[in-house]
């Protein structure tokens, strides 16, 4: 009888100093809150990175030609957060050009390694109007750089307009145009 | 003797204690854990075209702990951790998630307090130390006591990042062992 009480004691003793030798373990949470706003952010600037009006000539020098040779190149600087499944556009419009003229615009979408994302991709030349019109296409989550010719590329032809209507172009010393570049809401 | 140990037992639990408290050394281990709970909430974005979302940080959080061994005649290393892991909510896609600790604030501390990984983990749901070789130590109290973590929250692809809000739990946990 005891033997068998000093046994329960041992049992016990070495439970309890097994059970204080293991380890000790708690915890404490913290919750964080992660948000991702929608980005929509779009800024023209010129081959310098400036923002600053590009300037389009049409002229000839040849005796029996029609005047042509308005061209030039600017950059749409780009930063867009889409939501899930969404993608954007890139449209532009003009205000008014100069009667018996036209203004087409091919797009190139960015090189830069100052950018990343997904730039989406560039629809053919465009003759512009008043009216918006998509340039690039399928732009998702993405961000152009800042720098010099970073960015979307817009190369601007500036043409006596389609046949017919040459009638219609006068001489000016400079008439302003504003052309609107619109990123538009994820679709 | 069984009553005798079951009193022993009884006394050695009617003190209550929080983390960061000193603890006095007893014939358990003790490994208390929490935190000043502040409210996070981190952004990822830009307002500058052309310019991608930036990196964000907070340091708000610091984390609080009484640890206390005893080893019963065994030579304590001092290997106790605190490690880390998500528990609840997801990161965002295209995003990564990381965690770092700084040393233990010296002004109510006291012991063993152990040493940062050196490198900030990337948060899984895999739990991963975050500080170790813990020995017997406390941290104080106060709401800047303790270990002051820094969370970092920046995009590895951004191709995949999409708008959301999302909640995400931390979960700390302190293990003090012997070997």
């Amino acid at each position: 009888m005891k033997k068998n009480l000093l046994s329960q004691i041992i049992i016990v003793v070495s439970f309890l100093m097994l059970s204080a030798s293991s380890y000790a373990q708690s915890n404490t949470t913290q919750q964080i809150s992660m948000g991702i706003p929608e980005v929509l952010l779009i800024n023209a600037v010129d081959t310098t990175g400036n923002v600053a009006a590009i300037s389009l000539e049409l002229t000839t020098n040849v005796a029996g030609t029609a005047i042509a040779g308005g061209t030039g190149t600017s950059y749409a600087q780009v930063s867009s957060i889409v939501a899930s499944g969404q993608t954007r556009s890139i449209q532009a419009s003009y205000d008014v050009i100069p009667a018996g003229t036209s203004l087409d615009v091919t797009g190139t979408t960015p090189t830069s390694s100052n950018g990343d994302g997904t730039y989406g991709s560039a629809v053919s030349t465009i003759t512009l109007s008043t009216t918006p019109q998509d340039i690039f296409t399928g732009i998702g989550s993405c961000y152009t750089g800042t720098s010099a010719k970073d960015g979307y590329r817009f190369d601007w032809k500036w043409n006596a307009s389609t046949a017919g209507q040459y009638a219609n172009i006068v001489a000016t010393t400079g008439t302003a145009t504003t052309v609107t570049l619109t990123i538009t809401a994820g679709q | 003797m069984i009553t005798a140990l079951i009193i022993f037992s009884n006394k050695l639990n009617a003190q209550t204690y929080v983390a960061g408290d000193s603890v006095p050394t007893q014939n358990y281990n003790v490994g208390l854990i929490d935190s000043n709970h502040p409210y996070i909430g981190m952004q990822f974005n830009t307002t500058t075209a052309g310019l991608g979302a930036s990196p964000a940080t907070n340091s708000d959080l610091f984390v609080r702990l009484s640890a206390t061994a005893r080893n019963y005649g065994h030579a304590y290393s001092g290997s106790g951790t605190i490690s880390a892991c998500i528990t609840a909510g997801t990161v965002p896609q295209g995003t990564v998630f990381t965690l770092i600790s700084a040393p233990c604030t010296t002004t109510n501390s006291g012991g063993s307090l152990g040493t940062p990984i050196t490198t900030p983990i990337i948060l899984s749901t895999t739990d991963q130390n975050i500080v170790t070789n813990i020995g017997t130590c406390y941290t104080g109290t106060n709401d800047t006591d303790g270990y002051q973590m820094t969370f970092s929250w920046y995009s590895d692809n951004y191709k995949q990042i999409h708008s959301q809000n999302t909640t995400i739990t931390i979960t700390f946990t302190i293990t003090v062992a012997f070997h």
